[in-house]
């Protein structure tokens, strides 16, 4: 997965976040998107985020999210 | 119609009332709030992710909240409309308006200002609040309790029947919804309840007035898609009871695994409700908690938590399966149930021969805010009669059979396809569209909007969807947009929800 996978899943997941083209601006997400961006990570990239990571700081942008990604593929 | 026939309900109701004073009682759940603030100042009440207050704190908060709503003209019979916070903080707004004698309307804290203005308007709200937070540097408010007849709270539901609501209970009502959530699921003080149901709904507002009635703790949290914050609070306060949902069961299964079972030997009992429990989850919950007690609840707005059902008690054997398939549990301390048929009388009902379900109880609601006529269509000789049909088995549990209506469950939220139709017609850009309820793994049902656009227009799903966000709750929100040719109708011209999926995939059939 790069960054422009994860960009379109999180359009796809989560439409009404209010994501911009900058990877670093703070999103608002509901418990739905939460619950729907973990799903499709790993349905589509096998990427199964561990529940101790499911807290506000790894969603709080896409940034955040691509460096938990990162961190958990490189575990693999 | 014979007079006698027709359901009246005076008599019982009054025995029940007195029963009800037997019980653990006071006149307000403030009053209760009050009560333990003297008897046990120091025990946690209230703690959520910013702070925790014991009950004399709370009761402090209470009063401090209370002077603050007087000091801005809030008295007696006043309506205090506030956008919810899953915080302490906001339950203690909620028993200050109590204090003054005022009317309580929470509304969800994802309604969009222009839906929040439209319902101050609609209910006559006199003081709206976005945020529950205010100071006050005078004297605490003096203390008059609420007589058990006023008016408490206005819950607004979509509820089961397609258009908003505002349903009126009195503190009487709160009072025994509460003693059917705490004699019902056997809870003792020293109960500590985690609960990230919204507390501007009836379920989670419901449990929550359940701990409060036996001077339990509550924990509160901001749902349990953040599966490590939830698990990180549960630890911190020593959780040893949750309220759930299937649809958060689920969600927590799916993000955390078997985690959730990980507190077996700590949690005492598991509530669910507002959907019903299936087989498959049963028996993954007495699986995965083996110790717990295990409740499903029965209820509605309109006649709260009526019904429970321990399913741990029942074995999962081949013959009970089918027994509990449609068992939705007994009736709780302060209900009694009837089915009815479609004028409204009794009927003597079995696994063949169906019918209204009928409760009746002190926790019933007064009637709907401002509709005089939908009330007396489902209020009858006290009993509030529900579009949802069943029956009474030969143990007296009631049976749920179905609904009778097109409501969309989707995790626990009743979503009207009519009103997200209604949001997205106003977009501009469509000249018809359908909601449906779309299967969904984790939430048993997401809204789907079915389009057609307007000729020459463009369709633009993200316009569509962000001009919805506009005036709906998320869980309301469509997940998905399909635009279609035309809608599927029936022979008159009805447009055909259940027929949407299909003609979306004629279509892209001919497409190939």
């Amino acid at each position: 997965m790069n960054r422009d996978d994860l960009t379109r899943l999180l359009a796809d997941a989560a439409p009404l976040a209010g994501w911009t083209g900058d990877f670093k601006s703070e999103v608002t997400l509901t418990s739905l998107d939460v619950i729907l961006i973990v799903v499709r990570l790993y349905d589509q990239y096998g990427i199964r985020i561990p529940s101790q990571e499911i807290k506000r700081e790894n969603f709080r942008s896409a940034e955040a999210l691509w460096e938990l990604c990162q961190k958990i593929m490189g575990r693999k | 119609m014979n007079e006698e026939t027709v359901l009246n309900g005076a008599a019982l109701l009054e025995e029940m009332i007195s029963a009800m004073k037997q019980r653990l009682y006071a006149a307000s759940m403030v009053e209760f709030v009050q009560r333990y603030a003297l008897e046990t100042p120091d025990k946690l009440c209230i703690a959520d992710p910013d702070e925790t207050m014991d009950y004399q704190g709370f009761w402090q908060r209470i009063r401090e909240k209370a002077a603050a709503l007087k000091a801005q003209g809030v008295s007696a019979g006043d309506r205090v409309l506030a956008r919810a916070k899953q915080r302490g903080d906001f339950l203690a707004l909620h028993f200050a308006v109590h204090l003054l004698g005022a009317v309580f309307i929470p509304v969800s804290r994802d309604l969009p200002p222009a839906g929040l203005a439209a319902l101050a308007e609609q209910l006559g709200a006199d003081l709206v609040l976005e945020d529950s937070r205010m100071v006050y540097k005078g004297e605490p408010a003096p203390v008059r309790f609420p007589l058990s007849s006023e008016t408490a709270t206005i819950l607004y539901t979509t509820g089961t029947t397609g258009t908003s609501k505002g349903i009126v209970l009195t503190h009487q009502a709160e009072v025994a919804v509460a003693q059917n959530v705490y004699y019902g699921a056997r809870i003792s003080p020293d109960t500590v309840e985690i609960i990230p149901m919204p507390i501007s709904h009836s379920y989670g507002l419901r449990h929550v007035f359940g701990l409060l009635l036996g001077g339990c703790s509550v924990v509160l949290c901001d749902g349990v898609a953040m599966a490590d914050d939830f698990f990180s609070l549960m630890d911190r306060c020593h959780v040893n009871a949750a309220s759930l949902t299937p649809a958060a069961v689920n969600v927590l299964r799916r993000l955390s695994g078997d985690r959730l079972g990980e507190y077996a030997d700590k949690l005492r009992y598991i509530q669910l409700g507002t959907a019903g429990v299936d087989a498959v989850m049963k028996a993954d919950l007495r699986r995965l908690l083996p110790y717990s007690r295990l409740y499903q609840y029965y209820s509605s707005t309109e006649a709260g938590c009526a019904c429970i059902q321990d399913f741990r008690r029942s074995p999962d054997t081949e013959e009970n399966r089918d027994r509990d398939l449609r068992r939705v549990g007994l009736p709780a301390v302060n209900a009694h149930f009837e089915i009815v048929d479609e004028n409204h009388r009794p009927i003597q009902s079995d696994r063949q021969h169906w019918g209204h379900i009928a409760c009746l109880g002190p926790m019933n609601m007064t009637g709907y805010d401002g509709d005089p006529e939908l009330t007396q269509r489902t209020k009858v000789g006290g009993y509030v009669i529900s579009s949802d049909i069943g029956y009474l088995d030969q143990e007296g549990y009631l049976c749920f059979v179905g609904r009778a209506d097109d409501i969309i469950n989707s995790g626990g939220f009743k979503v009207a396809p009519q009103e997200v139709e209604e949001a997205a017609m106003a977009c501009g850009l469509l000249s018809e569209c359908a909601c449906c309820g779309e299967a969904d793994a984790l939430l048993g049902n997401i809204p789907v909007l079915y389009a057609v656009g307007k000729p020459g227009a463009i369709p633009d799903a993200a316009f569509i969807l962000s001009s919805i966000a506009k005036r709906l709750e998320s869980y309301k929100q469509p997940r998905k947009i399909v635009f279609l040719k035309a809608l599927p109708r029936n022979a008159i011209g009805k447009i055909q929800r259940n027929r949407c999926r299909e003609r979306a995939e004629e279509e892209m059939h001919e497409q190939r």
